[in-house]
């Protein structure tokens, strides 16, 4: 450095990188929105299957269809809004992720596989947000620190 | 014997305001789009990628490119050699603003 650096513009220097990380905050908040959605649809996908009688094939490929077609939506509209990853991220929402998918597993295969009806499949729909729903508030609450 | 300012020992690659302002989003970041960069930093395209350049040849900055659909994508992210280097110039700056302010 060829001149003294004040305290000022050190203090100023330094005021940047705090923007900048509530810019990337702000920005991750995609995540969480799509966490929400995911954890909405699995769970109301989970309960209406409870609703369905297990001996009939038809209404559970239909409710199925609607709920991959849900899911597509806000997947198909997170991939390409992404456009940075806070740092922590990757391993929090894998866990997230995948706390889900095998909570999401035991109850979509436990339950039409031995036809366990309401008493499995309606807290297993509770249990279902649940990961996904965790993983949002983290992701909201360390963008609220940005 | 004198001890040595503080601000000698601040990285020059990195103390220019823009490649400090990349390298602070970047450090907040597991990986970012070339785009969301030059939108935080609010920097043309050419100036980014100066500046981006400057600190690959440092070995700061990793640059991936790919695709996403049709679109070419560029994404940054801070090497570890650029992580550890960050951390220490903030540091030193984060003295200079103690330091300085405290003794006026």
């Amino acid at each position: 450095m060829d001149h003294d650096l004040s305290a000022a513009e050190a203090a100023e220097t330094l005021s940047m990188r705090h923007n900048a990380r509530a810019s990337v905050a702000a920005a991750s908040a995609h995540y969480a929105i799509w966490s929400v959605g995911m954890a909405t649809a699995s769970s109301l996908y989970v309960f209406a299957l409870g609703l369905l009688p297990a001996d009939r094939v038809q209404p559970i490929v239909a409710t199925t269809v609607a709920f991959v077609a849900w899911v597509a939506l806000p997947t198909v509209w997170l991939i390409p809004t992404v456009k940075v990853s806070p740092l922590g991220f990757s391993k929090q929402f894998g866990l997230a992720t995948g706390a889900w998918g095998a909570v999401f597993g035991i109850a979509v295969a436990f339950g039409l596989a031995f036809e366990l009806g309401p008493w499995f499949l309606w807290p297993m729909a509770a249990a279902v947000a649940v990961p996904l729903l965790v993983g949002a508030h983290l992701q909201l609450r360390d963008a609220d620190r940005g | 014997m004198v001890d040595q300012h503080p601000r000698h020992r601040l990285d020059p690659v990195i103390h220019q305001p823009l490649r400090f302002s990349v390298m602070a989003v970047l450090a907040e970041s597991e990986e970012a789009e070339f785009g969301f960069v030059r939108d935080t930093v609010q920097a043309t395209d050419s100036a980014l990628s100066k500046a981006v350049s400057t600190l690959e040849e440092a070995g700061y900055v990793d640059v991936r490119k790919g695709f996403v659909g049709k679109y070419p994508r560029t994404r940054l992210r801070l090497s570890r050699k650029g992580r550890s280097a960050f951390d220490e110039h903030v540091a030193i700056l984060q003295s200079i603003a103690g330091t300085t302010s405290r003794h006026g």
